[in-house]
């Protein structure tokens, strides 16, 4: 009696899961780093058209999305669209951890393709991106005699500005040198090193340019700038600017001015640039992309659902300073915030890091010579030969492998 | 009947015999497997055998060292005051004091706190405007970034971790204190033995088992800091926070060579080993009564 009442369950169970299987509809799992409300809209305008698919939106963190992205692909269980940061693309793409796209119909609509070609294939969709520009603390500026509607405007002219802002008194700084982190370390730092001439890798990426007399030039800039400013990480200088005990930074759209210090005038401007014939001030850009990994099993729908998030200004309209790529959507959003022109055009500027496959152990070198030099360890010349001699045996052992 | 006994018993342990096995015993054997393969996890490639490759890079590699360096400072730096100040206290809250179960109540509520909160709250504490600046500057002290200072950092950790722990030793000693009987001291008091006397000569012997305990427990522990370095300074500045689980993570999924950090998983397992066996050998109970 038993026995039938077990075999009966078994059976019914298996029945059950059979059903299940044969009821499935196709499933697109979706996970970016943005609230579900902001993206809802394409979603449901998704599944409006195809009924017959049923999407699954999930929203990372930014402190563990990469962990779990990775933990996912690892273990085959990749979902069928994910956003994808700029400096992880390198990677991404090389790990052939992604599919590439079939675009060619959408690519006349938006910019910002470069960060996701690879030899000539397409890997994501660019969604929206981002420039830091320097803001500065009006009142700041106006107490120590500096006009705030002629913002500095070369190096020079920087460095006395952030001097003249330090001097106003003990507890008041002029720029701000950040550092710590992964991230922002040479991120701030590597737009004064392309802004003078200079870059990390030859162009072939054959070698480092660490130790070019440009670069060299820029980190000993940067470190002139030391005696006027504040070093702290990235919090610590967006609380410092919020207090109005910080005149100069170099930030983006994680500077909330609007919510943390409603009262604080401010203005905005591109960084400096060298003073020198023909220098330009490049900033740094960064870029999401909406990528599908290579274990989707519907690339295509995935492809069209990754068309639909990256058009409408459902990120950009909640956050102004990140620039959508699609092009019609840029333009109405610099129609509604014409403020934003300012990013616009350093957007047009800026550049980005290489993206090599081993740019995250790159990074780490480069970091390694920002921070020694700002902490008062060694002089930028031998720190940078450092660095010149760590990233060239990663790139000697990225092609030996 | 004895075998149907046998029966019940592992389908009443199954759930935890399960979980352990899915969860504990396979990726502890499949991460030794990792540590002798070359494995990118992104690459949805199957691990590829390199023998002893991965160790021989570990030994070789100075960022390596300079985390066990790290760590072994940490461990080394912490466990003494921890210990110190966790007996201390215990002794005294094991006294009959006016609010004695207040002062218990508060000393294990950082255990309790989560350590990423503790974390953040120390950031904002450590920070260039923070409150211990602050505090500096009352007394016209001058203030620093204590989490960008290569100096300052690791110590500045040390004391954060010191802080949120000592309370759950207490507890340890606590209870061992407890169990040591009341006429021991009695009959020392009649003996004519002062207090230190009675602290070094009964009280201290008499916990042995509970510190051997609760050292072991925490050098294991403190060897595998982790999240508040994570939180606080990513190893930062100048690698002077790198410990080496900071270092294995970094590896395994920033860099994504997840053979690699295996291997100092597993070369982390070894040095924490020896440590342990160190400890035991030198503390044990047995050989102190009887090894003579």
């Amino acid at each position: 009696m038993k026995k039938i009442t077990a075999i009966l369950v078994v059976l019914s169970l298996l029945l059950a899961g059979l059903s299940c299987v044969a009821l499935a509809e196709t499933k697109l799992d979706v996970w970016t780093f943005w609230s579900k409300d902001w993206v809802k809209p394409a979603l449901e305008e998704f599944t409006e058209g195809h009924p017959d698919v049923k999407v699954e939106y999930q929203q990372l963190t930014w402190s563990h999305g990469l962990d779990k992205i990775t933990a996912a692909v690892s273990a085959g269980n990749a979902p069928d669209v994910v956003e994808l940061g700029s400096t992880w693309m390198g990677q991404f793409v090389e790990s052939q951890a992604l599919s590439s796209l079939d675009v060619a119909s959408a690519k006349d609509d938006y910019t910002g393709w470069l960060g996701a070609t690879v030899k000539g294939e397409v890997y994501g969709i660019p969604w929206f991106g981002s420039t830091n520009v320097v803001y500065y603390n009006k009142e700041l500026m106006e107490k120590a005699g500096l006009d705030p509607e002629s913002p500095p405007d070369t190096w020079p002219e920087f460095k006395a500005a952030s001097g003249s802002i330090n001097d106003l008194g003990p507890g008041t700084s002029g720029y701000s040198l950040k550092i710590g982190g992964k991230f922002t370390t040479w991120q701030k730092f590597l737009p004064f090193a392309w802004s003078n001439g200079a870059n990390v890798l030859s162009e072939d990426w054959s070698s480092a340019k660490l130790e070019s007399k440009p670069f060299v030039e820029a980190l000993q800039f940067y470190n002139s700038l030391k005696a006027s400013s504040l070093v702290a990480t990235q919090e610590e200088a967006r609380q410092a600017f919020y207090l109005g005990r910080l005149g100069m930074i170099y930030d983006g759209p994680g500077l909330n001015i609007d919510k943390e210090a409603p009262d604080l005038e401010y203005v905005t401007s591109v960084l400096p640039r060298p003073d020198k014939p023909g220098a330009e001030s490049i900033g740094f850009s960064g870029a999401d992309f909406l990528t599908v990994p290579r274990q989707s099993k519907h690339v295509e729908l995935a492809t069209e659902l990754a068309l639909q998030l990256s058009r409408g200004n459902l990120i950009s309209s909640h956050v102004n300073t990140l620039l959508p790529f699609y092009q019609e959507d840029l333009s109405e959003l610099l129609e509604a915030h014409p403020e934003l022109k300012s990013f616009a055009a350093a957007m047009e500027n800026a550049t980005s890091p290489p993206p090599h496959p081993r740019w995250v152990s790159i990074q780490e070198a480069i970091t390694r010579a920002v921070e020694a030099t700002l902490l008062g360890r060694g002089d930028p010349e031998s720190n940078l030969a450092e660095a010149q001699k760590s990233v060239e045996k990663i790139l000697q052992e990225y092609r030996s492998e | 009947m004895a075998n149907r006994d046998k029966w019940s018993t592992f389908v009443l342990l199954s759930p935890w015999i399960v979980t352990f096995i899915a969860f504990s015993l396979y990726p502890v054997a499949y991460s030794l497997y990792l540590s002798f393969t070359k494995y990118n996890p992104l690459a949805g490639q199957a691990p590829r055998f390199i023998g002893l490759s991965n160790y021989l890079g570990i030994l070789n590699d100075p960022a390596f060292w300079q985390a066990v360096k790290n760590t072994v400072i940490f461990v080394v730096g912490t466990i003494p005051v921890t210990t110190g100040i966790a007996i201390i206290l215990a002794v005294f809250l094991n006294q009959r004091i006016r609010f004695r179960s207040f002062f218990r109540a508060s000393y294990f509520v950082p255990v309790m706190t989560s350590v990423v909160v503790i974390s953040t709250i120390f950031t904002y504490i450590y920070s260039p405007f923070g409150l211990l600046n602050s505090f500096l500057n009352l007394f016209g002290l001058p203030g620093r970034n204590w989490l960008l200072s290569t100096e300052f950092a690791l110590p500045a950790i040390m004391v954060m971790m010191i802080w949120a722990s000592f309370g759950y030793y207490t507890v340890l000693f606590l209870a061992g204190l407890q169990n040591i009987p009341q006429e021991i001291y009695e009959s020392a008091e009649i003996d004519g033995a002062n207090s230190v006397q009675q602290f070094f000569r009964i009280t201290l012997p008499l916990l042995r088992p509970m510190l051997i305990f609760a050292l072991v427990i925490n050098t294991i522990r403190s060897f595998q800091i982790f999240s508040q370095i994570f939180v606080m300074t990513q190893g930062g500045p100048l690698g002077s926070t790198r410990t080496v689980v900071y270092y294995l993570y970094t590896m395994g999924f920033q860099k994504f060579k997840m053979g690699y950090a295996s291997g100092i998983a597993y070369l982390l397992f070894l040095i924490i080993l020896v440590f342990s066996v160190i400890q035991m050998k030198t503390l044990s109970y047995e050989e102190q009564f009887y090894g003579r």
